[in-house]
């Protein structure tokens, strides 16, 4: 195994010699004992690893897991809102601002004929799954 | 009686079990979040995700079929695909990661400044992954991150291993770049 080897190893797998395919560890931790360079490699996979280990996800919230089981329960157009919709309100007032000014942008652009090529470009998008989602959420099996 | 598996559940949820649904829900439900929320970028997102990877599993369960009764896939695999569908659909429209990304460092041992630090040290971590291309971002998500092998990333992706050794080693390749400047400093020694 040489350096280069030894890097795409590191970065397939990560530096823990523990999930490396068998056939590869032996000839790399013969790199690793040989080479500074093969170890200096070895820390730079290791510093990515403990830098991608501080990007950590909070626990779930007690009461998420009964909110997504009442909204599947609840009869279609009962109006159960997703978790997040109107839990968190000082994002609503933003959001709404948005909208009023691209209704307003919109309006004014429309009078103003000011964007033609848009229609084309628009009518070039896939909208179906724009709308519904990429159809390969659909998968299932019949 | 032990604990059901994940395909029981799903034929009592087919059935309209209701406790079956939560028992699943309570299984399933962190998991679909830490791989949303690095997915996306955000945590409120990711919860919307998790939610409607759930709905689906509750309108689709009486359809359900197991590998063993001619189905495609078990239900993990599917499921997680799913939430990487979800994800991918959503992250068409680009966003800057937001505060609510990572979370609060909690070991109380930490000094102010370890905190500070690590906060920081997760922002631009968090930033650098919701940079990357939708499948890089995806297999190191699944394999760094969520603990599946290669092969288990290669099914939920629908894709072969080779493919997804590929997306890795581009994935820590770019990440090494834009984070060169982090991976620099003492404090990840």
């Amino acid at each position: 195994m040489n350096i280069e080897e030894l890097s795409e190893l590191l970065d397939r797998h990560g530096p823990e010699p523990e999930a490396w395919p068998s056939q590869e560890r032996t000839p790399a931790e013969a790199l690793l004992d040989s080479s500074s360079e093969a170890r200096a490699r070895l820390e730079e996979s290791r510093r990515l690893a403990r830098a991608l280990a501080a990007y950590e996800v909070e626990p779930v919230a007690p009461d998420l897991a009964r909110r997504i089981a009442a909204a599947a329960h609840a009869p279609a157009g009962a109006g159960v809102s997703l978790p997040g919709a109107w839990a968190r309100p000082r994002f609503l007032l933003p959001q709404l601002a948005g909208l009023a000014a691209a209704a307003l942008l919109g309006v004014y652009v429309g009078a103003a004929n000011l964007l033609p090529g848009l229609a084309v470009a628009a009518e070039t998008e896939d909208l179906s799954d724009l709308v519904f989602g990429n159809p390969e959420l659909m998968e299932f099996e019949e | 009686m032990g604990e059901r598996t994940d395909e029981e559940l799903m034929a009592g949820i087919g059935r309209g079990d209701h406790g079956a649904f939560r028992d699943l829900i309570d299984r399933r439900l962190y998991g679909a979040i830490s791989l949303a929320q690095r997915m996306v970028g955000e945590r409120a997102a990711a919860e919307d995700i998790a939610q409607e990877a759930f709905l689906r599993v509750w309108r689709h369960a009486a359809k359900w079929k197991t590998p063993d009764q001619g189905g495609r896939a078990k239900f993990g695999t599917w499921f997680y695909r799913v939430v990487v569908n979800l994800c991918i659909d959503r992250k068409r429209r680009p966003r800057p990661v937001p505060l609510d990304a990572v979370a609060e460092p909690v070991d109380p041992a930490d000094d102010a400044l370890t905190v500070i630090q690590r906060g920081q040290v997760a922002l631009k971590v968090a930033s650098a992954v919701s940079d990357l291309p939708d499948r890089q971002r995806a297999a190191l998500v699944l394999c760094s991150y969520e603990g599946h092998t290669v092969a288990r990333a290669a099914e939920i992706l629908s894709s072969s291993e080779r493919a997804v050794e590929s997306l890795l080693v581009r994935a820590r390749r770019n990440l090494r770049k834009s984070l060169q400047p982090l991976l620099e400093k003492e404090f990840l020694d």
